[in-house]
């Protein structure tokens, strides 16, 4: 084997080890549910969001696909996990599995329907699909409750031993459980030659063709790993909340996770935990310390990380770190 | 017409218009294996009309084109890669945000296929980036590895171009002006790598620089007007008077 050989297998090694800093998100994460247990149902939903949004940087981030439609798969599985409780089937592992299947189906559907259009094209008709589902649980009001949504979607206990308790421990533990799972996947995912093949649509999808990569099936393979990755969020929103309403389906869920991605910094991974993390807590405080005005708040610092902050919350940690051993 | 049964690329009285404009005119174009063949013309002959239609990203309204015999007209690069067609672009189009090991990882693993896997490191897939590095060395890119594209001199990235093309070992290739923008003093690394491709690859060759194709071409296809003026050996093309006209005349002015 030759030197360059060597370095390049060295190189490419070294950007796909893990590195002991990754560690400390999942230290965070079993630090708050020791010390914050009190604030169980906070982390619970900040361990949803950041599920939901690792699904979406896949898309997004790494691939590029531009999409507005991403809460239909959040909320196609949430609404079948609650389908499946009301519908005698209690056991969270069929509502996991249901609500994984659908969220799944409805985006190969979908993209094999839109993936060969971009930009605004693309974000438009996402944006169509989302609406229509969100019409569609709205008016069938004998299985979604419309507009009322569904109450008490109460599963029954994981393995039949761990019941959903009032402090909301088992549930904790299931989305952190689920969480690390969807992350080893997306992380197998980003480091791998396909991981890399959609660094190279988003770049150039062009060039992509030119070399001879099915660039719609690698589109449509993502966007269905993704759509699969947002029906877990759902269903555990679903099972967690005790509730599926009809903001699962809307375009605000969409944009949040989109502002949560942006925030944290986008095509990393990390940067989606980070990001909905941040924000997930920031607007808890924030509605703690004025319930009217917190969006203002939420707002103003989207507005600052954008403009100071290119790539995100991560990308300003690496400049900082970059200047800090520049004078070091 | 006699045609050799062992053409690697062939243009049939390939025609094409947009409304009244014909940008294509009953173009005849064999190359066979091993070919050195060069198509020159002025600024709108219709020379990128030409590799467009080859490569499928435009369609002739009639004529037909062949790869070792098989019709491929229309047909885009995902169905004629693997059957061993492959260009460079005039402009340069890579991926400018990724090191240049990981552009020529793209190619070489679409392939073989590689990029197909999702669950495997990329890094674990040696064969991969062994034939990259098997690559870069043949190019003269060792030392530019691990660079961003976009930071190299435009020179070296048209390296990479090229280097994109061979990573899926064509048995056709089409070099649309290789040496566009390069500074003169920049070429002879890239023409040294293009004098040292396999003797059987089939390589036409689009460009206005003469010295280049003079270099290079064992036969040159003229086009004017979107149709062939002449089709000859180098020294007859350069003394041809016609060709000289419409052609030479003006690029040595």
């Amino acid at each position: 084997m030759t030197p360059l050989a060597q370095r390049l297998r060295d190189e490419a090694a070294a950007g796909s080890r893990w590195r002991i800093i990754e560690v400390l998100p999942w230290l965070i994460f079993i630090a708050f549910y020791l010390f914050f247990e009190s604030r169980l149902a906070l982390g619970n939903a900040v361990l949803v969001m950041v599920l939901f949004t690792i699904s979406l940087d896949l898309v997004m981030g790494y691939a590029g696909v531009a999409t507005l439609g991403h809460a239909l798969f959040f909320g196609l599985g949430a609404y079948t996990a609650g389908v499946l409780v009301a519908s005698g089937l209690p056991d969270p592992a069929i509502g996991l599995l249901g609500g994984i299947a659908v969220a799944a189906l409805a985006a190969v559907l979908t993209g094999l329907l839109l993936l060969h259009l971009q930009g605004n094209t693309l974000l438009m008709l996402t944006l169509a699909f989302l609406m229509l589902a969100h019409e569609v649980a709205n008016k069938w009001t004998s299985v979604t409750g419309g507009d009322d949504g569904m109450h008490s979607v109460s599963p029954g206990p994981w393995f039949g031993v761990f019941e959903f308790d009032l402090q909301g421990h088992t549930r904790y533990w299931y989305a952190l459980v689920l969480l690390f799972v969807v992350f080893l996947i997306a992380r197998m995912i980003a480091h791998s030659q396909f991981g890399l093949a959609l660094k190279g649509i988003r770049e150039n999808p062009a060039r992509m063709h030119a070399i001879g990569v099915p660039v719609r099936r690698h589109l449509v393979m993502i966007y269905t790993i993704a759509g699969a990755m947002a029906g877990v969020a759902g269903v555990l929103s679903a099972h967690s909340n005790g509730f599926v309403g009809l903001e699962t389906l809307s375009i605000a869920l969409s944009a949040n996770c989109l502002v949560m991605l942006v925030l944290g910094g986008w095509g990393r991974l990390y940067g989606a935990v980070v990001g909905a993390t941040v924000y997930v807590v920031m607007q808890h405080l924030a509605s703690n310390w004025n319930p009217s005005h917190w969006m203002f708040i939420v707002g103003a610092s989207m507005i600052l990380v954008v403009r100071f902050g290119k790539g995100g919350l991560l990308g300003l940690l690496d400049r900082l770190v970059a200047r800090f051993r520049g004078q070091g | 017409m006699n045609v050799k049964p062992s053409m690697a690329l062939s243009v049939r009285s390939v025609s094409r218009r947009f409304g009244a404009l014909v940008v294509a005119q009953d173009i005849n174009i064999d190359l066979p294996e091993g070919a050195r063949h060069a198509l020159i013309g002025p600024n709108g002959a219709g020379k990128t009309t030409l590799v467009n239609m080859i490569t499928g990203a435009l369609r002739p309204d009639s004529g037909s084109i062949e790869l070792f015999g098989e019709d491929i007209t229309g047909r885009r690069p995902r169905s004629t890669a693997p059957l061993g067609l492959a260009r460079t672009f005039q402009i340069t189009n890579l991926f400018v945000r990724l090191t240049v090991w990981e552009n020529l990882a793209l190619a070489v693993a679409t392939r073989s296929g590689a990029d197909r896997s999702l669950f495997v490191r990329a890094s674990r897939q040696h064969v991969v980036l062994d034939e990259v590095a098997a690559l870069l060395e043949r190019v003269g890119l060792a030392a530019d590895a691990t660079r961003l594209v976009g930071e190299l001199p435009y020179g070296r990235q048209r390296l990479v171009e090229l280097a994109m093309a061979l990573a899926l070992k064509p048995r056709v290739l089409l070099l649309d002006e290789p040496a566009a923008g390069v500074p003169s003093l920049e070429t002879g690394q890239l023409l040294d790598v293009i004098d040292a491709l396999p003797e059987s690859m089939a390589i036409l060759m689009i460009d206005h620089d003469m010295d280049l194709v003079f270099r290079f071409a064992r036969r040159i296809t003229v086009l004017v007007g979107g149709g062939v003026l002449a089709e000859d050996t180098p020294d007859n093309i350069r003394s041809d008077p016609r060709v000289r006209d419409v052609y030479l005349g003006r690029a040595r002015s």
